[in-house]
């Protein structure tokens, strides 16, 4: 192939692909991401398989269907599911060039995550004060330590994603803040896809009867 | 870097395979995909609280609806195919989920050799 045909397929090959993708160092750093992504999956999946082995291992303490609220675990689902999607719309807006959908939109996002992460803490707040705490039973250590670590990675979204709201505030969408604005969207729709889990294995098998 | 991984993106000026219509107009995968998350969630919800069936069903039934979320999640919101030059990102996070599920199945089967509890 000669250097003049792989420029043109170069050209017309990234000719489609929106801002975030215009510079290698963005192209990198979304790269980068999806491959914190993979190590990051293999992080939950042992908190997951050690949660599956030891889920019936309740002690004294109460098992998961003693536990486990139904409306309480569906609304954090659906708060999940409702952020992932405004994220999504932000991102979009992000590619068409509104600044302002963009930002209202990952605002509408953090606000969400914020609701998610208080409906939990109130969940933990409510099972210790009835005695069951980390230490109670090998069912609880790797139930609080596995959905706590979820709950974590979302307070550390919500940092992340209104540092980069703020960026995209001040300095518009741009070659430097279009990849941080897609990069941090992606990071949101993960933890929807580690929470739709934690929501099947935990909560709805933890209440099979 | 060979971009000619994908070829079939070049030859048109609106060639791109994954992007173009989406950005324009209602945003209607966004919107799509969604409602199917809410269907499966609220699917799997009904058969677990309003369903007869055996646990061993019910525990299938919403594994399944779990990894369609995965894939609303991945195509409708992440823009999993899309890339410029080879898909470095798909055949790492295909390693990370073999790893995951290498570490997952294999510590449920070793654990059932004790035969204490059903898994």
């Amino acid at each position: 192939m000669t250097i003049a045909h792989e420029t043109v397929l170069r050209q017309s090959h990234e000719e489609p692909h929106s801002l975030e993708y215009s510079t290698s160092g963005g192209r990198l750093k979304i790269l980068g991401f999806w491959m914190f992504l993979a190590t990051d999956l293999v992080l939950f999946g042992c908190l997951f398989a050690t949660y599956l082995v030891v889920r019936t291992h309740a002690a004294t303490g109460p098992t998961e269907g003693q536990l486990f609220d139904v409306p309480t675990f569906t609304a954090e689902t659906l708060i999940l599911l409702t952020s992932s999607f405004t994220c999504g719309l932000g991102t979009r807006e992000m590619r068409r060039g509104s600044r302002g959908g963009a930002v209202s939109l990952l605002i509408i996002t953090v606000l969400l995550g914020l609701s998610f992460v208080g409906l939990e803490v109130n969940e933990f707040v409510k099972y210790t004060s009835s005695g069951a705490n980390v230490q109670t039973s090998a069912f609880l250590s790797a139930f609080f330590v596995l959905v706590g670590t979820h709950g974590c990675h979302v307070s550390m979204g919500i940092l992340w994603m209104t540092s980069i709201l703020l960026q995209l505030m001040v300095k518009g969408i741009s070659q430097v803040t279009a990849p941080k604005v897609f990069v941090v969207g992606l990071y949101w729709h993960f933890l929807d896809v580690v929470w739709v889990y934690i929501y099947t294995v935990v909560y709805l098998m933890g209440v099979i009867k | 870097m060979s971009s000619t991984m994908d070829s079939h993106g070049h030859g048109s000026p609106m060639g791109g395979p994954q992007r173009g219509s989406h950005e324009e107009g209602f945003p209607w995968s966004h919107v799509i995909g969604y409602v199917l998350s809410l269907i499966l969630t609220f699917a799997a919800l009904v058969i677990v609280e309003n369903t007869k069936l055996s646990g061993a069903a019910m525990v299938t039934y919403i594994l399944i609806f779990a990894g369609l979320q995965v894939f609303v999640q991945l195509f409708f919101f992440m823009h999993f195919t899309e890339t410029v030059g080879p898909r470095i990102h798909i055949v790492s996070l295909s390693l990370g989920l073999f790893f995951t599920m290498c570490v997952i199945l294999g510590s449920i089967w070793i654990m059932s050799f004790s035969g204490h509890q059903a898994y």
